[in-house]
């Protein structure tokens, strides 16, 4: 179960809203920020302490891409595929990982360090082709200056070694 | 280049910094509302600027604001939508990150002209520093008494909500989000009733985008003569575009709306990413809004200019493909995040979106005939417009604009049985 501080946090949230089911996107990601997914239990708890159905908890939970029902790895690392990454090379980037990795997409390593996902836009197209892991973009590679579109994986292979 | 107004702090140290923003006029717009003006006269203001949504539709701000009903014996809201996902944009985000004052005394001065004393804010999941950023802003305001009870002494008090979706592009469609604020499944709302009369919690709501907001502390600064003198002729301001794809410096940059679309690739994003290649063709808008050839791709960027050329402006995402983009890949590309974000309320959208996506592969696999070219046309033309919302739109709009412009190229797939330009970048 989680914290009672974790607890108190939800409650202090719910409790400011004009309906307590509005803290719902807020306390799954609280408990997932605790736990690393939201485990039957807490969706349990949960719907209690909004007053909601557990199922009403089970259809946000399955909704939301960032949401996740079972265990991953420490780090995800989400690759965007999205057009203005494609037209940069993330089809690339994304082979490297794999081989890197030695998982394929949705696969965690058997470390447990890293899972490798793919991304849909993820707003960062200024970077492209950008990954995010945790909660921070990088932008990773591509060097123009070779004149052609040959992949750099300096700054892909700096990352990695950081994570793994 | 014209000098840079929206932008005009982003870049200096501590741009996002309540000193920082104060120091160059931050906030005068908000003391000038709440001190010298009553809420109709900041609506009238707003009005007379010629704002137009920045978020994709271009509706003119003033006059939304104008629907929310004075005489509701509910509570009013205000919500601005960060939920930047349309695939090329990432100017919200910029503006959170490095200006999150200005989008902030947006919203203080949007709520009190509509009279709301509750505000929201909805970010987007994946954009931890913009929420790191906004929520730092509130703090200062409120320290500063910009923000909570009695707002710079006078009678308004405002709160604000601060909101992180989780994944999910159907939530920046304004009932979708409202849905998910209340604790849902992001499923759009039918319409009528409009959020002015039944929205957040079945109460009146307005509900902008980030830039928009940004926008309106300029106009409560300097005036509404002053701002509508920028732009063009019922496109006023400035205007934030994203530029992306094959060109050697994608970012967001500023210019007056009805700014050259050739000026932007090749003077602000530097033309071509690779030398000697040749534009092939150009997204305006966001990667929902129709694909235009290169030699239809000079032209005005504002609202009423991009419509005229058959497209939409959108939300300024330019995504530029030069000769090597496949053009069936790419529309595949599209056609599969539609897919994966279809909220699956809409029998059309659910369906045809999967279906677009299996045959349009097939094609660029070279499995393809010539019958399912028109198929694509066929299917993405039953999902325009029977949707509850524009995302069926958002998903034909693309396959039948690439289709019908770049014709050619699909037909060498299915006569060629596979993709010419594969592995050519």
């Amino acid at each position: 179960m989680i914290s009672e501080k974790t607890q108190k946090k939800i409650e202090s949230i719910a409790s400011k809203l004009p309906q307590r089911a509005a803290a719902m996107l807020s306390a799954l990601r609280l408990i997932q920020d605790e736990i690393g997914h939201v485990p039957p239990e807490e969706r349990e708890w949960l719907a209690g302490k909004l007053g909601v159905s557990p199922a009403a908890v089970e259809a946000v939970l399955s909704f939301y891409t960032l949401f996740r029902r079972e265990p991953e790895g420490k780090y995800t690392i989400w690759v965007c595929s999205t057009l203005p990454c494609a037209l940069r090379g993330c089809e690339l980037l994304m082979d490297h990982l794999r081989h890197a990795l030695g998982i394929r997409e949705g696969e965690t390593s058997p470390d447990r360090r890293i899972t490798l996902k793919r991304a849909e836009c993820l707003g960062g197209c200024d970077r492209a082709p950008v990954v995010q892991v945790g909660e921070d973009y990088h932008d990773v590679l591509l060097d123009l200056s070779l004149g052609t579109a040959k992949v750099s994986f300096e700054r892909v292979e700096a990352l990695l070694e950081k994570l793994t | 280049m014209s000098e840079p107004i929206l932008l005009a702090n982003i870049g200096e140290p501590d741009s996002q910094t309540l000193e920082k923003y104060r120091s160059s006029g931050g906030y005068e717009g908000l003391r000038r509302a709440i001190s010298d003006m009553s809420p109709a006269d900041v609506v009238e203001e707003v009005k007379k600027s010629g704002l137009r949504g920045r978020g994709g539709a271009g509706f003119p701000t003033g006059v939304k604001w104008g629907f929310v009903p004075k005489d509701s014996s509910k509570p009013r809201y205000f919500i601005c939508n960060a939920d930047e996902s349309e695939p090329g944009t990432f100017k919200d985000r910029l503006l959170m990150e490095q200006d999150p004052h200005a989008v902030l005394e947006g919203i203080i001065i949007g709520s009190y002209a509509i009279g709301a004393r509750e505000a929201f804010l909805y970010i987007r999941g994946e954009f931890a520093d913009s929420y790191r950023a906004m929520a730092a802003a509130i703090d200062e305001a409120k320290h500063a008494s910009l923000l909570g009870m009695k707002i710079l002494g006078s009678s308004y008090s405002l709160e604000i909500h601060l909101f992180r979706g989780a994944g999910a592009y159907i939530c920046g469609e304004e009932t979708g989000l409202m849905e998910s604020i209340e604790g849902k499944r992001g499923h759009p709302r039918l319409k009528p009733p409009f959020p002015a009369a039944v929205g957040l919690f079945g109460c009146p709501t307005n509900i902008n985008n980030v830039e928009t907001v940004a926008n309106v502390p300029l106009i409560l600064r300097k005036g509404a003569p002053w701002y509508a003198e920028i732009g063009c002729e019922r496109n006023t301001g400035p205007k934030l575009y994203c530029l992306s794809g094959h060109v050697k410096r994608p970012g967001v940059y500023e210019a007056p709306l009805g700014v050259r679309l050739h000026d932007l690739i090749y003077e602000h994003a530097g033309g071509m990413w690779r030398q000697g290649l040749k534009l092939k063709a150009v997204i305006p808008g966001g990667s929902s809004t129709p694909v235009l050839r290169a030699d239809e791709s000079d032209i005005d960027m504002d609202f009423d200019s991009v419509a005229k050329a058959g497209s939409l402006l959108g939300s300024a995402g330019v995504i530029v493909m030069d000769e090597t983009a496949c053009m069936v890949d790419s529309l595949l590309n599209i056609l599969k995040f539609y897919a994966h974000e279809s909220c699956g309320q809409c029998t059309p959208c659910r369906e045809g979106c999967n279906w677009l996506v299996k045959i349009v592969r097939s094609i660029e696999d070279g499995k393809g005939k010539s019958a399912d070219i028109d198929l694509v046309e066929n299917v993405a033309g039953n999902i325009m417009g029977k949707t509850i919302c524009p995302l069926g739109d958002a998903v034909a709009m693309p396959a039948q604009s690439f289709v019908r412009k770049f014709r050619h190229e699909f037909e060498e797939h299915v006569r060629l049985k596979g993709c010419p330009l594969k592995g050519a970048h």
